[in-house]
């Protein structure tokens, strides 16, 4: 069986931060792959080099299939219609209604592109699609509405929808509940997994909070400092064993997160690296 | 509370900002050659008061003879009134049309490749740089007298203003979205019509407006040159000396001028 997502050697550099470090492991059919890591390790460019938004420096990436690393024009488009993204941050359109953002998820389906996809020319059978997506996450009533009237939460299973749309076989979601309140967070991570277990899809997720990284992977990946630290199936970990993700050099970038060491009341620098600290690191 | 709580060691007194800090040589550079030619200009614009006192007194008896308005030709008047404003409407409806691939052209995430890039921006800067009168001359040249050099002319300093703003806007609006429509294996142009222009839009409509606004008021002008509008009565009345019948194009110029730009602001605020 081939594995849906490989990835072998990999380096990215962004000037002279060596982001990447030599990057292998890859990801079983039907599996749901958290990629855990404290914020700053490298999580999001690896995402990124996967659906060939960025470029590595070395190695390989396999997706569906196809060495994206290499792949051009047509073929990286069709094997990007193969892989469905979530974002921290949506990135939904937001001057448009949310039934035209589902609408978008078919975009890599039709050659013509968007003259088969926008809300006026698309065909009777995407437009009910798009329904029944919409439907799916819970938000048929909203279709009318502008993307950026709904709340975040709304927002995310909007993105959902739009992945549900394009049916991909492999799902990227990049810290797709980092962006939420913890309770819409649930809501969201629950959504995002039932529909992938629905459609039998792959999925690679990244996270930082270890509790959630555990109850939903089927498998983990730890990353620490642009490297691969743990390859292992979730049963088999402990959050103890997760720690050392946390702790000294995490970041591929040379900053570190404040610890709270030397002085107990030291303000955290931000919010992002306080709650990597709280989860990953209590004193 | 005492003053030594607060007290600074002195490795932490040397970062302390002074009260005032000496401009740069650039600033230095900038003020002393404004002031230079500041200087020349007023001097060679050679202002004295005979000179002033006099330009009052002529601009009194101007105003003398153009009082009161002579209203017996405003049907002429005001048919090359809604001459200027088809030409104004006409022009950058086409200029606003044009300035979106222009623009898409220019922009960094949307320019096919960086020659293409180039040359779109060095069009769009020389057709900005070239003031609309001038455009008017030469197109007068090219097509002759009339409403038709006018409406060419307003095109180009459309293209000029809007294609420039468009595409400033198109660089700065959010990645993210174009880069989930990418994600999908949608092609360029539908990320572009899909996310782009959809992310932008109230930013151009809005610029748009602006250029609605520029145009009426270079279309009032540009007349003077022969194409087409209320500016050809204006320059007929001067020349003739009938400041009356000047006195009333200038206040239905007003009037119109101030009407669009009303309603063109009101717009502005229902699309931000
Ligand atoms: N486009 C970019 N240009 C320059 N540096 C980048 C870029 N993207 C990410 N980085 C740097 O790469 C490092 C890792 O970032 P990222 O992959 O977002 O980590 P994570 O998602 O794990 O928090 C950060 O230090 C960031 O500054
Ligand atoms: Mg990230």
């Amino acid at each position: 069986m081939k594995a849906p997502i490989s990835v072998a050697g990999v380096h990215k550099h962004f000037g002279n931060i060596h982001v990447l470090r030599g990057l292998d492991f890859t990801t079983r059919e039907g599996e749901g792959t958290v990629l855990l890591g404290a914020n700053g390790c490298g999580k999001s460019t690896l995402m990124r080099c996967l659906i060939g938004l960025e470029r590595v420096d070395a190695g390989t990436l396999k997706v569906a299939g196809t060495p994206i690393d290499k792949a051009r024009g047509r073929l990286l488009r069709k094997t990007r219609s193969r892989v469905g993204m979530v974002f921290q941050r949506f990135n939904l359109v937001n001057n448009v209604s949310v039934f035209q953002n589902v609408l978008y998820g078919a975009l890599g389906r039709h050659p013509l592109g968007l003259l088969r996809v926008a809300k006026p020319l698309a065909p009777r059978s995407e437009r009910d699609r798009a329904m029944h997506c919409l439907a799916r996450v819970g938000l048929a009533d909203k279709a009318n509405q502008r993307a950026d009237t709904l709340s975040g939460g709304q927002q995310q299973r909007v993105a959902i929808a739009r992945l549900l749309m394009q049916d991909p076989e492999i799902v990227l979601a990049d810290e797709p509940i980092a962006s939420l309140d913890p309770r819409a967070g649930r809501e969201v991570m629950e959504l995002l997994w039932e529909v992938v277990r629905e459609r039998g899809m792959t999925v690679l997720c990244t996270l930082h909070q270890l509790d959630i990284a555990l109850e939903y992977g089927d498998h983990i990946l730890g990353m620490k400092a642009g490297t691969i630290q743990v390859d292992a199936p979730a049963r088999e970990l402990t959050a103890d064993q997760l720690q050392s993700l946390y702790q000294g050099a995490v970041r591929v970038d040379g900053q570190q997160p404040v610890t709270r060491s030397e002085h107990e009341t030291a303000a955290p620098l931000s919010a992002a690296t306080y709650s990597s600290n709280r989860e990953g690191a209590p004193a | 509370m005492t003053r030594d709580e607060w007290k600074i060691e002195p490795k932490v007194a040397v970062y302390t900002p002074p009260r005032l800090s000496s401009p740069s040589v650039f600033t230095w550079v900038i003020l002393v050659g404004f002031a230079a030619f500041f200087i020349q200009g007023f001097l060679s614009a050679d202002i004295s008061m005979a000179r002033l006192t006099q330009g009052v007194g002529n601009l009194g008896s101007f105003f003398a003879q153009a009082w009161p308005p002579d209203t017996s030709r405003l049907m002429p008047i005001a048919r090359a009134m809604l001459e200027t404003v088809n030409m104004a409407l006409v022009g950058v409806t086409f200029g606003v049309i044009l300035s979106i691939p222009f623009a898409l052209l220019c922009s960094v995430n949307t320019a096919p490749n960086l020659i293409v890039r180039w040359i779109a921006r060095m069009i769009v800067a020389t057709l900005r740089t070239i003031p609309d009168l001038i455009w008017a001359l030469i197109f007068v040249v090219a097509v002759g007298l009339g409403p038709l050099a006018g409406i060419l002319a307003i095109i180009m300093d459309t293209i000029g203003f809007c294609a420039r703003f468009f595409s400033e806007r198109f660089e700065e609006i959010a990645k993210g979205p174009s880069e989930a429509l990418s994600a999908t294996g949608a092609g360029k142009l539908s990320v572009i019509f899909g996310a782009i222009i959809p992310e932008a839009l109230a930013s151009l409509t809005a610029t748009s407006l602006f250029g609605v606004e520029k145009a009426i008021r270079s279309a009032v002008v540009l007349g003077l040159v022969g194409a087409g509008g209320i500016g050809v009565e204006l320059s007929t009345s001067m020349r003739m000396f009938r400041y009356d019948q000047a006195l009333t194009i200038i206040l239905v110029i007003l009037v119109v001028v101030i009407a669009f730009e009303q309603v063109s602001s009101a717009i502005r605020k229902r699309v931000i």
